[in-house]
């Protein structure tokens, strides 16, 4: 038997269905157009052997820059068919991200949407030694540009078409060469710290992942499955992609990243593992719509979804509901529920996993309410899926039972460590940080924090170097926190201080859209982001709030003040990831003058900071901030 | 864009002497201009010069007293506004006029009216020749939707869009007529620094790709600089420049028109 890979999963996979399945779907001017399994193989196949005419050897690196499109999976597969490596960038990348990318995988091509990522890198192609050409898929605006480094998708598949006259069943004995250890993917971590780090994935660690998810989450042939996550993280390979090669599964591809609420509705996703911060925004959007809807629907909503929550309750303690609550149940689900997971896009949902960030409880029980079968999944790129909750046996407090071929310990100091076969080969040029991550008996560093519980579940709490200590010695866990504050749908961002500090303060950045519609119906005039986050009445509002969320923490880790940030945070300002984590240690440094603020003894403070515009420029914006105590000091509060 | 060889060019558009009055008042005193093929030429001009009477004397909603209008050598000065749109002109206004009861699809649907002959019985019926026809004009419109990155707000009614959006909306109608000769009262007024961009970004895009000669009239300088292969200067009804877009900022008259004389 020879070693399982990618490139023979691929072949395998489309041998098998040829032309008598769909591989992936793409709405196109508004219509769902299918790819069979055929089409996917006869493009991945030109363009690998398009690349190989043009130079692309075994080893070498290639960049893809772009929204979720077939042409991304494409490329990537030619890539991982010509035994070379494939990396990715967010498509929202400044220039200098993408430059530093670029240099420090040494990229030889670069496979990009359009005129905006073609712009990109135009301009800092000259820095960038090892780059040979840049391949485009979307011709829109391109028409006039004569630069030799460029160069359209479908005129290297013609090459590839040439050249395979001079080369028949290059191709086919490109894949049988594959080996399961070879490197074939970079993800680079988001970098909350520092500079990203690109993890060097094999065959076999993505083989042994999607067994795992396969496993847990039952996929069935001509099941729908949804490419949303960016291309460039490897979970649309481990959750998507691949899992559909292995089950025969269809991978559709939303319109444009505008359009994704709508084309998830539209497919019915069967299987879906998602972002609890994206579901959280869904889920704030009918708290919101709700509170907006005629007097009939608010109360059937308040009288019917508390059985769901009954259920959700039942279903965590595996307890059989009475007859009497699952009649109510089918009545709630009838006239409730049912409609609010169409109107999520879930109405055909068979299980929904929960992972790359910490769930709230709240989300989880929501979720669980509307009769969807939730749960928690711990991965990292590093390593694969660590922990998945198995079905019948979920508790949204945990991370599940750890997974078949995974160990995990946890040291003196709380950090989870986890060893199974399938760890990464290493970051890609990075010797160092390898070191600090794998030690030599295999083991790696999560950074994670965690515990088991007596049901020999994972609880991860946070990141070790994240957890923070007040000055009466408690620990605790801002992330925990800011979860429950980011679950109120007029709260965007959170950021929790404290450390070494005598109490638990906040920055708050508000929701937008919620805020400003809530302020239309309350009949409250602003003009910016600015001035709204600054009203009084939001200010007593997110109050309320807040004191919501301080009920339901222990009393020693209760928030007693909190500012509203007069900005958002943005990942293009540094202060989030692409993949929109906090970068707390950087925010705080930023925004140092509000934490001072919260910490002294002035009602008020005057922030000055600095907003960098896309075009580059900088300017200073100040603002009158301030500072709410729910302690009732005197003076202090401005909604007493 | 060089317009060095418009003189070469053939003309698409002349107009010849056109007098324009409202009562006593002259908004358009004797302008003859030329519109060349596969040209971008900007109207400008202080407030009342008479730019937006040039576009409504093209498409017919203004009938000039005196002077004559030819496109394609083929006079229209008399013609109807919607005969002149079949011949291959259309444009958008500077307050958006588009249907705000019905969505976005139905707007630019309305665009294609020209080209539909399909007739009450087999639009009525739904087949044969009226499900072909309808078929080809929406592949059409959902181009333009592709082309103009609206999909998300294909089925949302125009009356509640943002203004910045209306305007690409219209912009989408306009496109919908597939005009030869497209005429754009100002499509950047009131928007924010990042939506004219975009704008500038699909005028520059139209020019590639669907209708290779346009007219615009503007007021925001820097678009003008960017955008335009020639530009016409007004004042007082009267035409009193017309030059390349580097020429015009040196032009004397041109100053003392905008900013009064020394």
């Amino acid at each position: 038997m020879s070693e399982s890979t990618i490139p023979k999963l691929f072949k395998n996979a489309c041998e098998k269905y040829w032309d008598k399945q769909v591989a992936i779907r793409k709405k196109y001017l508004g219509i769902w157009e299918n790819y069979t399994w055929k089409d996917f193989y006869e493009n991945v196949k030109y363009f690998s052997l398009g690349l190989i005419d043009l130079g692309m050897e075994p080893g070498d690196r290639i960049i893809m820059i772009g929204d979720n499109e077939p042409e991304w999976v494409f490329s990537e597969f030619a890539v991982f068919c010509g035994r070379s490596i494939a990396t990715g960038a967010f498509q929202d990348s400044l220039p200098k991200e993408i430059e530093f990318l670029l240099n420090q995988a040494q990229c030889k091509f670069a496979v990009v949407e359009d005129q905006e990522q073609v712009d990109k890198l135009l301009e800092i192609k000259d820095t960038c030694q090892n780059l040979k050409k840049v391949i485009y898929w979307d011709k829109k605006g391109l028409r006039y540009y004569d630069d030799p480094i460029l160069i359209f998708f479908r005129d290297v598949q013609e090459i590839g078409r040439q050249f395979e006259l001079s080369h028949p069943n290059l191709f086919e004995q490109n894949i049988e060469k594959t080996r399961e250890n070879d490197p074939v993917f970079i993800a680079y971590t988001s970098g909350t710290t520092g500079l990203p780090k690109g993890a060097m994935l094999s065959s076999k660690n993505f083989i042994s992942q999607i067994r795992t998810y396969n496993n847990a989450s039952q996929l069935r042939k001509g099941d729908n499955l949804f490419s949303f996550f960016p291309l460039a993280m490897s979970a649309d390979l481990v959750y998507v992609t691949l899992p559909a090669m292995e089950a025969g599964a269809i991978v559709n591809f939303p319109e444009e990243p505008e359009t994704v609420e709508e084309d998830q509705r539209e497919i019915g996703v069967a299987k879906m593992l998602a972002i609890p911060r994206w579901m959280e925004t869904q889920v704030s959007k009918i708290q919101v719509k709700i509170e907006d809807a005629g007097i009939l629907k608010r109360l059937m909503y308040r009288l019917l979804l508390p059985i769901g929550y009954k259920m959700a309750h039942f279903k965590i303690s595996k307890v059989e509901p009475s007859v009497f609550w699952k009649v109510l149940y089918s009545i709630s689900d009838l006239l409730l529920l049912r409609y609010l997971r169409d109107w999520l896009g879930l109405s055909k949902m068979r299980s929904l996993f929960l992972g790359g960030a910490a769930a709230s409880k709240e989300l989880f029980y929501y979720l669980l309410a509307l009769g969807i079968d939730v749960r928690n999944v711990y991965g990292l790129s590093e390593t694969g899926i660590i922990s998945c909750h198995e079905k019948g046996d979920i508790d949204p407090e945990t991370g599940g039972k750890i997974v078949p071929g995974m160990e995990v310990k946890i040291t003196s100091d709380g950090e989870a460590l986890a060893r199974s076969s399938q760890n990464m080969l290493g970051y890609y040029n990075n010797p160092d940080a390898m070191k600090k991550t794998i030690d030599n008996d295999g083991w790696l560093h999560t950074g994670d924090a965690g515990f088991f519980d007596e049901n020999s579940h994972l609880i991860i709490i946070d990141r070790v170097s994240e957890l923070m200590t007040l000055e009466n010695g408690i620990v605790f866990s801002p992330m925990y926190i800011e979860n429950k504050l980011k679950f109120s749908p007029y709260v965007r961002d959170a950021v929790i201080t404290g450390h070494h500090k005598p109490f638990i303060g906040s920055l708050i950045s508000i929701d937008f859209p919620n805020v400003s519609h809530w302020a239309e119906t309350h009949r409250i005039p602003f003009t910016t982001f600015t001035d709204l986050s600054q009203k009084e009445a939001v200010y007593g509002m997110i109050k309320q709030e807040v004191l919501k969320v301080n009920s339901r923490l222990p009393e020693d880790q209760r928030i007693k003040r909190f500012a509203l940030l007069p900005k958002e945070l943005d990942a293009d300002d540094g202060e989030l990831t692409r993949s929109r984590k906090l970068r707390r240690g950087y925010v705080v440094n930023l925004y140092d003058n509000f934490v001072q603020a919260l910490y002294g003894d002035k009602p008020e403070h005057v922030a000055e900071s600095d907003v960098k515009y896309r075009d580059g420029r900088i300017a200073k914006v100040k603002t009158l901030v301030k500072i709410v105590s729910l302690e009732g000091r005197q003076g202090n509060g401005v909604c007493n | 864009m060089g317009s060095d060889n418009s003189e070469i060019q053939h003309i698409l558009l002349k107009l010849d002497n056109i007098q324009l009055a409202f009562g006593g008042i002259k908004a358009l005193d004797g302008v003859s201009l030329e519109v060349f093929k596969g040209e971008v030429l900007a109207i400008i001009g202080p407030n009342g010069a008479g730019k937006t009477c040039i576009l409504n004397c093209i498409n017919g909603f203004y009938r000039p007293q005196e002077g004559k209008i030819y496109f394609q050598k083929r006079e229209i000065t008399r013609m109807p506004s919607h005969k002149i749109a079949k011949l291959g002109i259309s444009r958008t206004f500077q307050n958006i006029e588009l249907y705000s009861g019905l969505t976005v699809l139905e707007n630019l649907l309305a665009g294609r009216h020209i080209f539909m002959n399909t007739g009450f019985f087999w639009g009525a019926l739904y087949f044969g020749k009226g499900l072909h026809d309808e078929k080809k004009h929406r592949k059409r419109v959902e181009e333009i939707i592709d082309f103009l990155e609206i999909e998300a707000i294909r089925k949302k009614i125009v009356g509640t869009l943002s203004y910045g959006l209306r305007k690409r909306v219209e912009l989408g109608r306009a496109l919908a007529l597939e005009p030869k000769l497209l005429l754009l009262d100002e499509p950047m007024s009131g928007m924010n620094l990042e939506e004219k961009e975009d704008i500038a970004r699909f005028i520059l895009d139209i020019h590639e790709e669907f209708t290779d000669t346009i007219v615009f009239v503007e007021h925001d300088m820097g678009a003008i600089m960017d955008l335009s292969s020639r530009v016409i200067v007004l004042d007082f009804g009267r035409k009193i420049a017309e030059e390349p877009p580097e020429e015009i900022k040196k032009n004397s008259k041109v100053i003392e028109a905008y900013l009064g004389e020394e």
